[in-house]
């Protein structure tokens, strides 16, 4: 193009433009650079002498396919104004931001740049930091809201809103919280707004929010106002405090069933054994506070256990994680109990010790207590088994549960031989009959049965028993066991029947030749052998009498053996004991005369008839009224009577227990000192003051009559008064014999 | 009247004759229980006095004898003896002795009288 106008150049008044900030640049229709101002060749990178003529093709290679060039050509070809920011990739690879206006004139096209880089920089940067926080407003875990304080209206959620919320980000936009139910409690509500206007900011706020499909989810909400473009909006985010929650529930049940167990819990240090925590349990148990404790060490409170065994122990559980042990604590107040210590090492932030104690108080007392009935049972089983009698225990049916050893040493079977028979495997000799009434007294009456029996050993051989079954009763009355005791009586047979033939032997040995002086002394005195004198027939009259005396005792001992080997018999006959008074009180005549004693007899009119034992009634009798008569002084008096007594009738202290004649004897005597009252019936007792009395006698009087009552179920009793006087009682059934 | 006295003690049987004698017409002696047998029945008494420890033959048995024979069984016995048991008195009373008296306790004169009633009723 020829006609490019020189006027650009040779126009001064261009030059003007040089100053201008903005680029200007005329190029022409064959693309050649026509004019250009320092701006322009700034924002070209050139000189500007060096792009003057010169195409733009030329200059800037590839051009063609750029905004600009399409832009320019726009212009250019189209004669049409453009207006554009357009950016341009200098060969250097730096980028920078213009403004063109392109405008068509005669000689091609003017531009007109104006360069935006720094514009465009700050306007990218600012792009790039919403994007970054819009990012991280929605990747925050928490939810984040923005509303408007004037209408309440939701300006902007999160991510983690329509996460936590379950409302889209559109469902939610431009609606209020209160239109989306979003708290579940409007109360809070309006308390943390009422909290926001106050202060400007609320942190922490604990509330609960209702999900979209209803549930709710517990959060801590933290908001504060601020301007958004002019105008006051609040920003609000919520943390999920769901588990943390749940979390802090699970520590507080945690710690409450702690505080619940009635074990004690302590925590430790592993390495000073400081307590680091307690529960309330321990507390209690050893009368510390919590605050106390925590400041205290185990070795502070435990008392049972010295530096080897707790170094023993704190190896164990170094080593095994875990120990039991038992040892003593000592609580505030200085008492000291037994626990049992259950210890386990846990790892956490560092290591503890956990252990659970527990008051072993009862279980050791128990313990002693079962130790000790163990060795009481023991003891029990030792002197039953080393019994010397048999001991039998058997089941209600008689089946044997247990025999000690002499049961088998007597009988000569072996435990195994009897357990689980019956006693009848030594026993059984009796008539059938025996056993029948044996059963009936044990299992029907359930009362306790004792006879003497024959048994049988394994050889064979028989031998006397005497047994004593009792019935041992449950709580309903039934009976449970028998319990057996069975005696072998053959040497206290042996010892009987050698009585027995003492008894025999002295009765002919010693009567013989006591009757021969009984009856030689009664015909020198009857006068057989002739008349004697009056010397000769005192001197034999004693001879006789010193005789009888002797008869007479040997009959009381030979009484008191029968009694004593209870073979004396007993013939109940109709007795009149009026007449038997009266006999007995005659033998006595001649004391009763010397010492000129009153005697009194009163017997009942219409006695009712009683059956005795005559010879019983008599030696009673006998003794009585001899023993009035002889510690009754001169001039004293004697009174026998004998009465009726009614069952249920009380006589001198003693009721009668059934229809019996009472008979008493009184006297004025010497009476029985108080010592010796409660050892009047004993075997060769004799009072002291009767001692002194009349030392002749034998002390088996009493002894013999109250043996002899007894034999008849009777009762023998006294009252006396030293100096005054004795009245001794018999109460003798009247149908008992 | 005869009276056969059964005892082995002669110092007792002594004093038995001498007062028996008085009493009846024949006394017979017989110091043992064999004899006792042999006496009663050839001497025939009317009343016997048995002792009843006896050498030989008890007196039991002697009483057995008496009573097992029909000449013999009506001959009242009555026993002297020093066996003082209740069970020694009840098996002679049982066995047919009319009376029982412990030697000890009874004067020789309460023994003769009632020999003396015995012989009379026996008439």
């Amino acid at each position: 193009m020829n006609d490019t106008p020189p006027l650009v150049h040779g126009h001064d008044g261009w030059n003007i433009l040089d100053g201008l900030l903005e680029g200007c640049m005329i190029i022409d229709r064959d693309w050649r650079y026509v004019y250009l101002n320092d701006a322009a060749a700034r924002h070209g990178h050139v000189e500007k002498g060096s792009l003057i003529g010169h195409t733009m093709l030329e200059k800037y290679p590839g051009v063609e396919g750029s905004g600009i060039f399409a832009m320019y050509k726009k212009c250019m070809e189209g004669r049409t104004a453009g207006h554009e920011e357009m950016s341009y990739t200098f060969p250097d690879g730096s980028v920078e931001w213009y403004e063109f206006s392109v405008n068509p004139i005669p000689e091609g096209i003017f531009v007109l740049s104006v360069d935006i880089t720094e514009r465009k920089r700050a306007e990218e940067g600012a792009r790039l930091s919403r994007e970054k926080f819009t990012a991280a407003f929605n990747a925050s875990p928490d939810l984040m809201a923005i509303t408007g304080v004037s209408d309440g209206k939701i300006l902007e959620v999160n991510e983690s809103y329509s996460r936590m919320l379950g409302y889209s980000r559109d469902e939610s936009v431009g609606k209020t919280t209160a239109e989306l139910s979003i708290w579940a409690d409007a109360a809070d509500r309006e308390r943390f707004v009422a909290v926001l206007e106050k202060d400007g900011q609320v942190i922490d706020f604990e509330t609960m929010l209702r999900r979209k499909d209803g549930t709710t989810v517990m959060v801590t909400d933290s908001a504060r106002v601020f301007d958004l473009q002019g105008e006051k909006c609040i920003f609000s985010t919520a943390h999920d405090i769901t588990d943390r929650k749940r979390a802090e529930r699970e520590l507080r049940l945690f710690r409450s069933l702690l505080d619940s167990s009635s074990d004690g819990i302590e925590v430790m240090d592993p390495n000073t054994l400081g307590f680091v925590d307690v529960n309330e349990a321990e507390c209690r148990e050893l009368g510390y506070s919590r605050g106390e404790l925590l400041s205290m060490h185990a070795t502070d409170i435990d008392s049972g256990m010295d530096e080897e065994r707790r170094s023993s122990i704190d190896a164990q559980v170094r080593k095994a994680g875990k120990a039991k042990f038992e040892t003593e604590h000592r609580r505030k107040d200085g008492t000291i109990f037994p626990v049992e210590i259950n210890v386990t090492l846990v790892e956490l932030d560092k290591p503890y010790i956990l252990s659970v104690v527990r008051d072993i108080t009862e279980r050791k007392a128990e313990e002693k207590m079962l130790r000790e009935s163990a060795e009481e049972l023991k003891k029990y089983k030792m002197a039953v088994e080393a019994a010397s009698d048999n001991i039998i225990l058997t089941d209600r049916e008689g089946v044997v549960l247990y025999v000690n050893k002499n049961t088998s040493s007597l009988t000569g079977y072996a435990k195994e031989e009897i357990l689980g028979k019956t006693a009848s495997v030594w026993g059984g000799q009796m008539p059938k009959e025996f056993y029948e009434g044996m059963w009936k007294t044990l299992g029907e009456e359930k009362k306790p049965f004792s006879a003497e029996v024959v048994n049988r050993r394994k050889d064979g051989r028989l031998y006397d028993a005497e047994i004593h079954i009792s019935p041992v009763l449950d709580e309903s009355g039934e009976v449970r066991y028998f319990i057996g005791v069975e005696r072998d009586i053959t040497k206290a047979k042996e010892i009987d029947t050698a009585k027995s033939e003492f008894i025999s032997l002295a009765s002919h040995q010693m009567r013989t030749p006591l009757t021969a002086i009984n009856w030689y002394s009664e015909m020198l005195i009857g006068g057989d052998a002739g008349e004697l004198n009056a010397k000769q027939k005192e001197y034999f009259e004693a001879i006789y009498g010193a005789s009888q005396q002797m008869n007479e005792i040997i009959k009381t001992f030979l009484h008191i053996l029968r009694l004593e080997t209870g073979s004396v018999a007993m013939n109940p006959v109709p007795v009149d004991l009026g007449e038997m008074v009266r006999l007995t009180v005659e033998e006595s005549k001649l004391p009763i005369d010397k010492k000129r004693l009153r005697m009194r007899e009163q017997v009942q009119e219409a006695l009712p008839p009683l059956k005795i034992d005559s010879e019983l009634v008599r030696v009673v009798l006998q003794n009585l009224i001899s023993n009035a008569v002889k510690y009754t002084p001169d001039d004293g008096e004697v009174a026998i009577s004998v009465e009726n007594a009614a069952r249920g009738s009380v006589i001198a202290g003693k009721t009668a227990e059934e229809d019996s004649i009472l008979v008493s004897v009184r006297d004025t005597g010497i009476g029985i000192p108080e010592a010796d009252r409660d050892k009047i019936f004993t075997k060769f007792f004799r009072a002291g003051n009767a001692k002194t009395w009349d030392p002749n006698g034998n002390g088996l009087g009493l002894y013999m009559a109250n043996r002899m009552i007894h034999t008849a179920k009777g009762t023998l009793w006294f009252a006396s008064e030293e100096g005054r006087g004795t009245t001794f009682y018999a109460l003798l059934p009247r149908e008992e014999l | 009247m005869k009276i056969l006295i059964v005892e082995d003690e002669e110092v007792l049987s002594k004093v038995l004759q001498e007062k028996l004698e008085k009493v009846g017409d024949e006394v017979a002696l017989a110091a043992d229980g064999e004899e006792a047998v042999t006496r009663a029945k050839s001497f025939s008494p009317d009343v016997i006095v048995l002792d009843l420890l006896l050498p030989k033959r008890s007196g039991f048995e002697v009483l057995q004898i008496l009573k097992a024979d029909q000449a013999l069984k009506a001959v009242p016995v009555i026993v002297v003896s020093n066996l003082g048991e209740d069970e020694d008195i009840k098996r002679a009373l049982a066995l047919g002795a009319v009376d029982y008296y412990v030697k000890s306790e009874h004067p020789i004169n309460e023994i003769v009288e009632k020999i003396k009633n015995i012989l009379i009723h026996s008439k």
